[in-house]
């Protein structure tokens, strides 16, 4: 049925009784849904309704997309989905991995994982098999241990997603791994795993991957390579990387520090992507078929943390280092190994303990649960002892595995006011006190409080901080329908667009190239704003299934960014209005075509070919038309 | 001449093997490539990048081994195989001491760097520059 791009397959396996069965990928869901997170959404929509994410009847999906694995700039990418066990609702993540690779050379385009495992258990599949198989002797070993176990079993070549102690210990703010250091699933994709008793997938594969005109894809590829590297910007950035944005986001005054209390921080010279660069990069590791590697992997040689060797990149920096008031930048490194090593959200990780220190500062963190610790900033040590105790859900540790949002409810009074989260997603490494475009980017990411969706920081200072009006949100949704929409659904990476300029027409031809079918960038888009609104049906129900009200509050950023103005830097005494949020936020429904409690109405239902999801939705929430 | 490999340039994208399945067979499939990328990891470097690919040897084990004359060292002074005379018995692949001759399930011949008869494709887009031909003919 299909001429190339998709291998038309899906794999479904039930770890309950460890069978498995292979389905059509039917042609609705390949051209109205494309792949990735378009198939995970479908799915979650279809199958998983009401459940408690963390029972085994939550579903777990491994998606590519037509583009994934094949001969175009930065093709290694998989969406792994789930219902969030961290924010109750549409969860996923995106990882650049050989898995994906794999995944296509052993024939499938998706793997659907349901059930759970009695014992510690792993997949493994291939074009000939799928077993599942025991993981008692991996079973609480880091991520990196346990991937070399693996590999010595399966063959170096394999493709490995692999969870730590974190995601066994259910801990919500753990995620998935491979490769050594790569991560993704921040919305507790790791505990989903660690709830199925799965350890590990691992998949291996040698068939061909599915092209409908190779001879085209290698043309293209080949102008797209020169093209990149030819961007002035090409040299730097792979130097520094995502690195760089330490210093812009400083010099901003949008760099999080001390829990988003402030935008800039006194030693962010010291954990600078100049100073990763000089004095401790040794190599460059990127993904399948990236001919732009963001990948800086650097070593600390000298002092208590010699030998700590880890993939640096700007959220990490930012979320263990100045979020935390960390200025040693091979503290930070060994920071960001432990919480790879355990399974652990660098970024949530950074934001519970933030949070919790912040708490203890206040004094709102009840003394039992303080116990001997003394929680102050600027201390790798401490951060270290929390990161074990969250993965092992010890003490203070318990109470931050649930993520923030759980941990200000239990601790009550105003604890709320610094859990900084969205839909209990913990906040990326972007301070908003002046930037409410780039609130409003984490008030509507679909999954929680992510900037994948919409980077929108560096747009809107270009635009201008305080401008308040229906173009700033309208090029927001566009940034989400690329991002959140095109790139998801391709399962490919977003990176040559966003930072070097890699033209999206190119995108049309690609994927000409690949299934030998002609679509236009329009049509993409509407393939996009379909997926946007069914993920957001999605969270309307299960959060309603689970008796939370839907209301526009739940799209609001944390109160401190509207109460606590900034103190320092250049942008002190600056805070969120309250007022202009609600602006944008109305304006952001209005285009979606969704009523004043963000819920889509009747007609953008119809509009976007999702008339099975009204009957449904309306006996829960009653639409309008 | 060989391919030589810089491993503090190679960022395992993997490129070089789907540029080379493209080159002999029209497709693309990093498992019937003729060099292979690996990361690997060592606790004192972190990840380091490794490349396995024919090193033309001068003495050429795997063609000594080829006991039909299918595999031979082509006049410019590269391993060529005749697929008409290979009888798929891999001696070839057993001879190779770098593990660079590889085989895959579904396909009858070894697969052996040529050096693309003298350009090789894999060196030509690798993006890194991390493949460089080195050596003369």
């Amino acid at each position: 049925m299909f001429k190339g791009g998709w291998t038309g397959k899906i794999l479904r396996v039930k770890l309950s009784t460890g069978k498995h069965k292979v389905q059509d990928l039917s042609k609705d869901l390949a051209l109205n849904y494309i792949g990735g997170r378009g198939f995970a959404i479908k799915i979650l929509w279809d199958e998983v309704r009401g459940v408690d994410p963390l029972s085994p009847d939550n579903k777990l999906i491994l998606a590519t997309g037509p583009l994934t694995g094949l001969f175009l700039p930065s093709s290694g990418k998989l969406v792994i989905a789930s219902k969030s066990p961290l924010t109750g609702g549409y969860g996923d993540g995106n990882i650049g991995s050989i898995v994906s690779v794999k995944m296509k050379m052993a024939g499938y385009d998706a793997i659907v994982i349901e059930g759970a495992s009695e014992k510690p258990c792993y997949l493994y599949v291939t074009p000939d098999e799928v077993k599942v198989m025991s993981a008692e002797h991996i079973w609480g070993l880091d991520t990196i241990r346990s991937e070399n176990e693996l590999r010595k079993e399966h063959g170096h070549d394999v493709g490995v997603l692999v969870i730590g102690p974190a995601g066994e210990n259910l801990v919500k703010i753990s995620t998935v791994l491979c490769e050594f250091g790569r991560a993704g699933g921040r919305t507790g994709m790791g505990a989903v795993m660690g709830s199925k008793k799965l350890k590990a997938v691992v998949i291996d594969g040698w068939l061909d991957l599915p092209a409908f005109n190779p001879e085209e894809l290698v043309k293209l590829m080949e102008e797209s390579i020169d093209l990149l590297k030819k961007s002035e910007l090409y040299d730097k950035w792979i130097r520094q990387g995502t690195m760089a944005t330490v210093e812009w986001a400083q010099s901003h005054a949008v760099f999080p520090t001390y829990n988003f209390s402030e935008g800039v921080f006194e030693g962010a010279d010291k954990i600078s992507g100049e100073v990763m660069e000089k004095v401790y990069k040794v190599l460059n590791k990127g993904c399948f078929c990236c001919p732009m590697p963001c990948g800086n992997v650097a070593v600390c040689k000298t002092g208590r943390y010699a030998g700590t060797w880890v993939e640096v990149d700007y959220e990490n920096v930012g979320m263990l280092g100045a979020n935390l008031g960390i200025d040693d930048f091979c503290a930070v490194m060994r920071l960001n190994l432990l919480a790879d090593k355990l399974g652990l959200d660098t970024i949530s990780a950074g934001a519970a303990i933030g949070f919790a220190i912040e708490a203890y500062k206040r004094g709102i963190l009840p003394s039992e649960l303080v116990g001997d610790l003394k929680l102050e900033w600027g201390d790798p040590e401490l951060a270290m002892k929390l990161m074990e105790m969250i993965a092992k859900k010890e003490g203070l540790g318990a109470l931050l595995a649930e993520g923030v949002r759980v941990a200000a409810e239990k601790i009550g009074g105003d604890a709320k006011k610094i859990a900084m989260h969205v839909k209990g997603l913990e906040i990326t490494a972007y301070d908003c006190h002046a930037a409410p475009g780039m609130a409003l980017a984490y008030g509507t990411s679909p999954i929680g409080a992510h900037h994948k969706d919409a980077w929108f920081i560096a747009w809107e200072l270009k635009m201008g901080r305080d401008v308040i009006s229906k173009e700033k949100v309208e090029k927001l949704i566009e940034m989400q329908r690329i991002r959140g929409g095109l790139f998801e659904t391709f399962t490919t990476c977003r990176l040559p667009w966003i930072e070097l300029g890699y033209p999206l027409d190119y995108y049309p031809k690609i994927f000409k190239a690949a299934t030998g079918l002609d679509v236009t960038l329009d049509y993409l888009y509407e393939v996009a704003d379909r997926i946007y609104n069914l993920m957001r049906a999605y969270w309307i129900r299960e959060y309603t299934l689970a008796g939370i009200e839907w209301s526009k509050k739940l799209d609001y950023p944390p109160a401190k960014w509207f109460d606590e103005p900034l103190k320092k830097g250049p942008l002190a005494g600056r805070r969120l209005s309250r007022e202009d949020y609600e602006k944008l936020l109305s304006f952001y429904y209005e285009l979606r075509g969704w009523d004043e409690r963000g819920i889509p109405r009747k007609s953008t239902l119809k509009k976007y070919k999702l008339d099975f999801v009204i009957p449904e939705l309306d006996k829960l929430v009653s639409l309008k038309d | 001449m060989h391919i030589k490999f810089d491993p503090l340039q190679c960022s395992g994208c993997h490129i070089c093997e789907m540029i080379c399945s493209y080159q002999h067979f029209q497709i693309f499939n990093p498992s019937k490539a003729r060099i292979r990328v690996r990361k690997d990891i060592s606790e004192k470097n972190g990840v380091i990048m490794q490349a396995v690919v024919c090193k033309n040897c001068e003495d050429h084990p795997c063609v000594a081994a080829c006991p039909t004359g299918a595999l031979f060292v082509s006049p410019k002074g590269y391993v060529a195989l005749d697929e008409d005379r290979c009888v798929g018995c891999f001696q070839c692949v057993k001879a190779c001491p770098y593990g660079a001759a590889f085989t895959h399930k579904d396909l009858k011949i070894p697969l052996i760097c040529d050096l693309c008869g003298g350009d090789p494709a894999c060196v030509k887009f690798c993006p890194r520059g991390a493949l460089k031909v080195e050596g003369g003919e």
